[in-house]
């Protein structure tokens, strides 16, 4: 009972907001926030008060996930392709600092045509294609600057 | 009369024609990417339009913005990718809708909502421009405040499902709009000392995680676990007729205007914007719908709400700045700008010393949202044909649009970063029936409600009751009470009844 508790994402989830609350509470008690320079209030008293409200509301909705009878239990396994795609996305800007645009797009939109199980040649027209099309309609045509890498 | 007649004639001739045609298509371009914006493309442009005269460079500059806005409706409707951000609360209806196979109807409703909006706020800028930018200057911090909390509420009729997790979202919505820079002080606040916070967190990647990062998400498990997913889903996607029915238009109009009525207002606000009309709209509409239940499943009125406020915004926003030289928004304090630096000052006064000016930008004005109506039921036909594309192939250009777009607000990898955040953080809310959209009303309304309470509070002296004895503020929190007790009735008999 308390594994499956535990491995509920509901509970889960409303774990991280309780956790997300008491961390802006802990930041508001920060000397500097709490004294107010213009106002009474202080830099801190708005964040302060949603702050506390998420707690209760967070709070109320483990209570309930745990009360709830069992077959209500919502959100399904992840499949494990969907983890390295998240991956990939958690990466996809370290790729964009380290490789600039041409080589994120190169090497993301492979693997994600190899995740969703598109044939290596396929996937790598798609990437190159995509790459380079988005390439030249942004920065060559309406002149956005995209990051070019710190190797290049 | 005869001066905006002299306007409408000085306004046709094949040049301001032409560039009008070139300003709106270039518009409607840049509002359908993600990440680029009505201001981003007017802040671009004002440099080259000095090179013309003032009523071309202004036209220019005004039809961009009208296109731009309507532009971006057509990525949230195909794809869940708001262009920009006042196309977000288009995503909650218009993208069930193609879902549903109905991608061709729910643009031309979004086109004919926007004509709408246009021509509403069109109407005011030309009737009524001193008479409300008077009541809109009545408006000071405690005024703003109400209306921001009332924006809030909409989240008990937004959520009215499960009520609990719609405010988890909308406060958390808030909270991160607290990091950064503290705006009344000047101290930062949940930084953890470093640089990439300090500026705060941006809300358009954060419109790009929640909305299309997830939904490629979403779609990319559908693909894992289910091979036959897309020709499934190429079965059931249908072109529907794109112009919309008189059934739908007479079930529609109604709340079109009404949804009109408040973005020309809310436009006329000075420091509001086209993303505020929008949900204030949208929750307007589901409070006075008798059918709140279709709303966010591909409800016809849940798409021309949200389209026509955002769109009722391009008037009104113009109406405080050429009366009382306010910009109502962003796009209209660098228009503001430009209309200076071409030696016009705005006020009173210019619709005395350049008045053939000022009635040629609204004959344009005019012209230009016919422009933008017919290019975007144009268009809308070769949009639902890309939107008809393999998901296998589509999916990975989302997903690059998605970088480009968050990385091109600000120039900034560390937005890549948030809008993957928040696209995986959106997917496993969205699972667990924690809606997006009151995250995003807290990100948008929550800083306007934070500066306006603490301004308020310098302004009385710590006294809270000066909400209370300013009658615009105290009849915008009556609403804001009511509406509360009633959601919370609502709630009541409904868990008793089941």
């Amino acid at each position: 009972m308390r594994k499956e508790i535990l491995r509920d994402q509901e509970i889960i989830i409303a774990f991280c907001f309780l956790v997300v609350a008491i961390l802006f509470l802990s930041g508001g008690r920060n000397p500097l926030l709490q004294r107010g320079i213009t106002d009474a209030c202080g830099a801190c008293f708005f964040p302060n008060l949603f702050a506390f409200s998420l707690i209760p509301l967070s709070i109320a909705t483990i209570y309930f996930r745990i009360k709830a009878a069992p077959e209500e239990k919502a959100g399904g396994a992840t499949p494990r392709k969907l983890v390295y795609f998240f991956l990939l996305a958690a990466l996809a800007s370290l790729i964009l600092y380290l490789g600039g645009f041409i080589v994120m797009g190169l090497v993301v939109t492979f693997l994600l045509c190899r995740i969703i199980s598109l044939s290596v040649k396929e996937s790598v027209t798609l990437s190159v294609t995509l790459s380079i099309g988005i390439y030249l309609l942004f920065n060559v045509l309406l002149r956005v600057q995209l990051p070019k890498g710190i190797f290049f | 009369m005869s001066q905006l007649l002299a306007g409408f004639s000085n306004f046709f001739t094949f040049q301001l024609l032409f560039l009008s045609v070139v300003s709106v298509l270039g518009g409607y371009i840049v509002g359908f990417l993600p990440g680029l914006t009505a201001t981003m493309a007017v802040a671009i442009l004002v440099p080259l339009s000095f090179s013309l005269p003032a009523e071309q460079g202004l036209l220019i500059l005004a039809a961009v913005f009208i296109s731009a806005v309507q532009g971006g409706s057509v990525s949230a409707i195909l794809w869940n990718t708001p262009g920009t951000s006042a196309s977000a609360a288009l995503c909650f209806d218009g993208y069930p809708m193609t879902k549903q196979g109905k991608a061709g109807k729910a643009i031309g409703l979004a086109q004919i909502s926007s004509f709408m909006g246009l021509m509403v706020g069109w109407l005011f800028l030309v009737t009524l421009s001193p008479a409300i930018a008077k009541v809109a200057l009545q408006f000071g911090a405690p005024e703003y405040f109400s209306i921001a909390v009332f924006g809030i509420s909409i989240v008990a009729v937004l959520c009215s499902d499960s009520p609990m997790k719609g405010w988890i979202s909308a406060f958390l919505g808030i909270l991160i709009t607290t990091i950064g820079i503290d705006p009344i002080d000047g101290v930062p606040r949940f930084t953890f000392d470093t640089v990439l916070l300090s500026g705060g967190i941006s809300y358009v990647p954060v419109l790009i995680g929640l909305f299309a990062v997830s939904e490629v998400f979403r779609n990319v498990k559908a693909m894992i676990t289910d091979p036959d997913f897309d020709k499934k889903q190429r079965e059931t996607q249908r072109i529907t007729d794109i112009i919309p029915t008189m059934k739908e238009i007479k079930i529609t109009f109604l709340n079109m205007l009404r949804s009109s009525l408040i973005g020309t207002f809310i436009g006329a606000l000075p420091g509001t914007g086209a993303d505020i009309a929008a949900f204030v709209a949208y929750g307007e509409a589901k409070r006075w719908s008798k059918d709140k239940e279709s709303f966010g499943k591909g409800s016809i009125i849940g798409v021309t709400a949200p389209q026509a406020g955002a769109n009722g915004v391009c008037g009104g926003a113009f109406i405080p700045m050429l009366t009382l030289g306010i910009p109502g928004d962003a796009v209209t304090a660098i228009i503001l700008g430009a209309l200076i630096i071409w030696g016009l000052q705005p006020g009173p006064s210019l619709f005395l010393e350049s008045s053939m000016l000022v009635n040629t930008l609204f004959a344009g004005f005019f012209v230009a949202s016919i422009i933008t109506l017919v290019v975007g039921l144009g268009l809308a036909n070769v949009f639902v044909k890309i939107e008809r594309l393999p998901k296998k192939y589509l999916v990975p250009c989302i997903f690059l649009l998605c970088c480009v777009g968050s990385y091109s607000i600000q120039n900034s990898i560390f937005d890549v970063f948030v809008a993957m955040f928040f696209g995986i953080a959106g997917y496993y809310m969205t699972n667990l029936g924690y809606h997006g959209s009151p995250f995003v009303l807290g990100m948008i309304l929550g800083p306007m409600v934070e500066q306006n309470l603490r301004r308020s509070l310098i302004m009385s002296n710590g006294d809270p009751m000066i909400f209370l004895t300013r009658p615009i503020s105290a009849f915008f929190l009556g609403v804001v009470v009511v509406s509360l007790a009633m959601a919370f009735k609502k709630n009541i008999t409904g868990c008793k009844n089941s």
